[in-house]
């Protein structure tokens, strides 16, 4: 976080500290998750995909490890201001990653049924994406983490960079299924892979955005172009 | 100019109103000022105590004033009804505009604005007299009433102090049998039974349990439909919980004024901001 003033009951200090680090490590579980599965996909490893399933329950028990931190601060501390705010986005920010958790699940499900493996091609294109949604949620996280509201800027844009790479891979998969009809059910399944790596990006640019609310107070915008 | 300013003899100014933004902000609208403070500034001797303060109190709102011990909000809560004029060597200077009128100005009638201006102190402070006197005795102030009237306005007084209901078999017992909650509420009842415009609270829970202090709070956003009141209160919470706008004092300046919500999420100033989350000195 960046710095300001201690409180003047320096357990606050502590548990807001120990909430922030909560989500730090939550982020930190759901890049993992996704790493490992970029991993299986560049492997064809269909083994790794049923880990990546089981691992999803411990990104669930860390948002609710979360909420329950801070319903208990919002009673205790009665927090106002920017430290309502700290508490508010850090409830937002872990349900966006647990979404995200659920997405790399999802995609995990649809992976491990495919014929593996996979066309060199179209593993380059995943890979290619997924690299992308790992850099905006890795550098979501870290400007939530350290309160940098400057970096929802850089999140919309790296997210549109993001669409434009997803909206190339739906079009290569709906020719190569125009091609041959015997690849459309591996293709519609790699459309919702490609989606839920494209809707990684929307929840990591929410917790960029995240981050500006609490610095700004301004809340998260509904839409926004770029 | 209403029949109270007439009898002030005072002259009828056009009252001076300030853009407020009501709701959250996104609807502007001219809130009329019940008290306009300009340029206040205000001595002990000669030690000042309040620097150029502008503020407006919006009618039939609830203004809170927060803000650290010695920071004087309890001193601008008696500059509105005078009450500094008790001692000597205290002085206020600037202007304080109540429905036209500067209340600041020499010739003010001081009962005739305490009437209209109504004040409940920390303590709660019956008098050693029945319920029922307790509420007739400031009324008798002011106005002969026949007593059939006079015992109805006793009870509405304490039916709008919400108090009613627990003693009005015991009217006629010494109020400082009450519990403190109580007699707060006894206290309150005395200040409306006179008809005030304004009432001011200076720290009025801060004796009481939390139950009482609910009460009162209740009563507080009951209240707020017949009068402007302002509070001062050490509670920030309470501010929170009562207040549709929040000032914020610290060394005899007026650091921010908002509406409470504001104040309380998206304080402007970090004097402010640090005040309200504890993070002071």
């Amino acid at each position: 976080m960046v710095e300001t003033a201690p409180h003047t009951l320096s357990v606050y200090d502590a548990h807001l500290r120990e909430l922030i680090r909560r989500v730090e490590d939550m982020g930190a579980s759901a890049r993992a998750q996704l790493a490992r599965l970029l991993a299986a996909v560049r492997h064809g490893d269909g083994e790794e995909f049923a880990a990546v399933i089981a691992a999803d329950d411990r990104i669930d028990a860390q948002r609710g490890d979360i909420d329950r931190e801070a319903l208990e601060l919002i009673a205790r501390l009665q927090p106002v201001a920017r430290d309502l705010r700290v508490i508010v986005a850090a409830q937002r920010v872990s349900r966006e990653l647990e979404r995200i958790g659920d997405h790399v699940k999802r995609m995990a499900k649809r992976l491990r049924e495919q014929h593996l493996p996979l066309p060199a091609e179209i593993v380059g294109r995943l890979l290619w994406i997924g690299g992308q949604a790992q850099t905006l949620l890795a550098q979501a996280v870290e400007a939530f983490v350290g309160a940098d509201a400057s970096a929802s800027e850089r999140a919309w844009l790296d997210d549109a960079e993001l669409d434009r790479m997803y909206h190339g891979l739906i079009g290569e998969l709906l020719a190569r299924m125009r091609e041959a009809p015997e690849w459309i059910e591996t293709g519609v399944s790699l459309v919702t892979v490609a989606k839920s790596l494209e809707r990684i990006g929307d929840h990591a640019t929410n917790i960029a955005e995240e981050a500006r609310f609490v610095v700004s107070g301004e809340l998260p915008p509904l839409h926004r172009s770029v | 100019m209403n029949e109270r300013t007439a009898a002030l003899g005072g002259v009828a100014l056009k009252k001076p109103t300030i853009e407020a933004q009501e709701s959250h902000g996104t609807e502007a609208a001219a809130l009329p000022e019940k008290i306009s403070v300009r340029n206040l500034h205000f001595y002990y001797g000669e030690s000042l105590a309040l620097k150029n303060i502008a503020l407006p109190v919006y009618e039939k709102k609830v203004t809170a004033l927060i803000g650290p011990s010695g920071c004087g909000k309890s001193t601008l809560l008696r500059v509105f009804n005078r009450m500094y004029d008790l001692y000597p060597k205290q002085r206020a200077e600037g202007e304080v505009w109540f429905d036209g009128e500067n209340i600041l100005a020499q010739r003010q009638d001081l009962n005739l604005l305490r009437a209209r201006i109504g004040m409940v102190f920390q303590k709660p402070t019956p008098f050693p007299m029945s319920i029922y006197d307790n509420i007739a005795f400031g009324i008798r102030l002011y106005e002969r009433l026949p007593k059939s009237e006079m015992d109805d306005r006793v009870e509405s007084s304490l039916k709008r102090a919400a108090l009613w209901d627990e003693v009005k078999d015991k009217l006629h017992s010494s109020g400082l049998g009450l519990s403190g909650g109580q007699q707060q509420r006894l206290c309150i009842a005395r200040t409306i039974a006179v008809r005030p415009e304004v009432v001011l609270l200076d720290e009025p829970t801060s004796a009481l349990d939390p139950i009482a202090t609910a009460k009162i709070e209740e009563l507080i956003y009951q209240l707020k439909s017949d009068y402007t009141i302002v509070i001062v209160t050490h509670n920030m919470q309470q501010a929170a919980r009562v207040a549709d706008y929040t000032a914020f004092m610290y060394l005899g300046e007026l650091v921010e004024f908002g509406q409470t919500q504001q104040v309380f999420t998206r304080p402007k100033e970090t004097r402010t901001e640090d005040y309200i989350t504890g993070r002071f000195g």
